[in-house]
């Protein structure tokens, strides 16, 4: 009995022996290196961001007049400002970010809310992405625009509500941001988190301290409705 | 007196206890020879003496009834064994004790089965020291090849680690020249949308001042125009001051009617006059 429970003991002592190493691995540093995950929204081949790049300012020439106001582009070719910016315009001027001057070539307008569609034969430096739903309250969003018709500014705010008889009713349904923007800030693309378009900038209050801008699903109606551009006039 | 029968033998004796030594009282007398009772056949050959009761009372056994002449009397050196002493009236004075003859090899004093265990331990035994003896050498071997691996690893550790610290240190000298090109990114960008505000802010004053060029030249074309009407003007009245100084020689319709023109050839030159004067005041 003790030499089978000796025996017992020394085949388990067997089993848990050690084994002897394996082959000598041959390279100690793995096969897959870390690559860089940076996301493609953020490159720019200058350094600045896709909201800077997108917006541009509108410079509308009238008949002895000159307004200064701020749009977006939509696609390559198409810009989004404030109704108002181009009003009585003779001539508009477009010029980007870093300067650049482009010239429109026809000049949309609407019937829908205070936008306005302008056409651009050069492309545009870069454009936005349109949201696919309006923002809800208290969402964080970045407004971009010239105030004053001086540097391209980023301003952050709040969505909050707006008093319906604080806002224009032939603009329809808009919302309140909790910031308030200089004339020339009219046009700004309203961004989210995602750098999505979520509306555009309009007028300021002239009761309580807060920026008014027309909603995305507005800016898509736009969109949808067949574009009427009519040229530019060149007199007065 | 009859002699009572010996006790059965008791198998609980023990076989390789020695004989007890002869006690002083009684030594052993080999001239004398007394009749023993037949051994058992588990008993030992010999039988064992006893000590010498003579002259002693006789103990009464305990267990059984006592016949007055043969008592066994235990032995006080083996109570387990129940040896016992024989002591009988009839040779109470010559007990002859047989000298017991000890066995010549230890191992024929062990029984067959106990020898067989001895055999079967001692052979078990030599075969769990082989097996263990060649499970060490096994570990030698086997401690040998890691000790070797480990120096290896010690060795390739080290390298790795330079690399390591290498490659660290060239992320550190790379942060920095980020950093520093950040710096300078962040500048450029600043002053990129200086410049390109300042651009925007001269085409606003490039174009503030087209339009007032435009209107300076528009201001200077009605001046033009309204000095060239108001120059007319004078002529005009000039002459119609000479006509007048001599109206006998036109014909008075005639020259009211040129009055009237030179008159409103002048008003509109002052409405002219006029009209600049405001948008030169403005």
């Amino acid at each position: 009995m003790k030499f089978a429970a000796g025996a017992l003991a020394l085949l388990l002592v067997g089993c848990a022996a050690p084994l002897p190493p394996g082959p000598y691995p041959t390279d100690f540093v793995p096969d897959e290196s870390p690559s860089p995950t940076i996301d493609s929204f953020l490159l720019s081949p200058d350094g600045f961001d896709a909201a800077q790049r997108m917006t541009v300012r509108v410079r509308n020439v009238g008949c002895e007049t000159i307004v200064t106001g701020t749009g977006f582009g939509v696609d390559e070719h198409t810009l989004i400002t404030a109704g108002h910016v181009v009003e009585g315009s003779r001539s508009i001027e477009i010029t980007t970010y870093d300067g650049q001057t482009i010239e429109a070539t026809a000049l949309g307008s609407t019937t829908v809310a205070d936008l306005a569609i302008i056409a651009v034969e050069e492309s545009l430096p870069a454009f936005g992405e349109l949201a696919e739903a309006d923002p809800s309250i208290s969402d964080a969003v970045t407004i971009v625009g010239y105030p004053g018709g001086g540097r391209l500014t980023t301003t952050r705010a709040v969505v909050i509500t707006t008093d319906p008889e604080d806002v224009d009713p032939e603009v329809g349904p808009a919302f309140g941001a909790t910031v308030v923007l200089e004339p020339g800030m009219s046009g700004a693309p309203v961004l989210n988190s995602d750098g999505q378009v979520v509306g555009v900038i309009y007028g300021v209050s002239e009761n309580l301290p807060q920026s008014f801008f027309i909603p995305v699903s507005a800016l898509q109606t736009l969109l949808e409705q067949p574009p009427v551009l009519t040229p530019e006039s060149s007199s007065c | 007196m009859s002699i009572p029968p010996p006790p059965p033998p008791d198998d609980n004796a023990d076989p390789f206890r020695p004989p007890p030594p002869p006690t002083p009282d009684t030594p052993p007398q080999a001239s004398e020879s007394v009749p023993l009772p037949p051994p058992s056949s588990d008993a030992p050959t010999s039988p064992i003496p006893g000590p010498s009761s003579a002259g002693k009372k006789p103990v009464p056994d305990p267990s059984g009834p006592s016949t007055g002449t043969t008592e066994a009397i235990p032995s006080p050196s083996s109570p387990r064994t129940g040896s016992v002493f024989r002591r009988t009236p009839a040779n109470e004075e010559t007990t002859v004790l047989t000298p017991v003859t000890a066995p010549t090899n230890i191992l024929d004093r062990i029984p067959l089965s106990e020898r067989k265990r001895w055999r079967l331990f001692a052979g078990g035994t030599a075969g769990l020291a082989a097996l263990l003896l060649a499970f060490t050498v096994y570990l030698l071997v086997i401690n040998n090849q890691w000790q070797t691996r480990a120096d290896a690893l010690t060795i390739e550790s080290y390298d790795l680690g330079e690399r390591l610290t290498d490659a660290l240190g060239q992320i550190v000298d790379q942060q920095a020249q980020i950093d520093l090109l950040g710096e300078q990114l962040e500048t450029s960008q600043e002053r990129v949308l200086e410049l390109a505000d300042e651009m925007a802010q001269a085409g606003d004053n490039a174009t503030y001042t087209q339009q007032q060029l435009a209107l300076y030249q528009e201001l200077s074309a009605l001046g033009g125009s309204v000095s060239l009407a108001l120059n007319h003007c004078v002529n005009e009245h000039e002459k119609l001051v000479g006509y007048l100084k001599n109206p006998g020689a036109w014909d008075p319709e005639s020259l009211a009617a040129y009055e009237a023109g030179v008159n409103q050839l002048c008003d509109s030159a002052q409405s002219a006059n006029a009209t600049l004067q405001k948008a030169l005041t403005e």
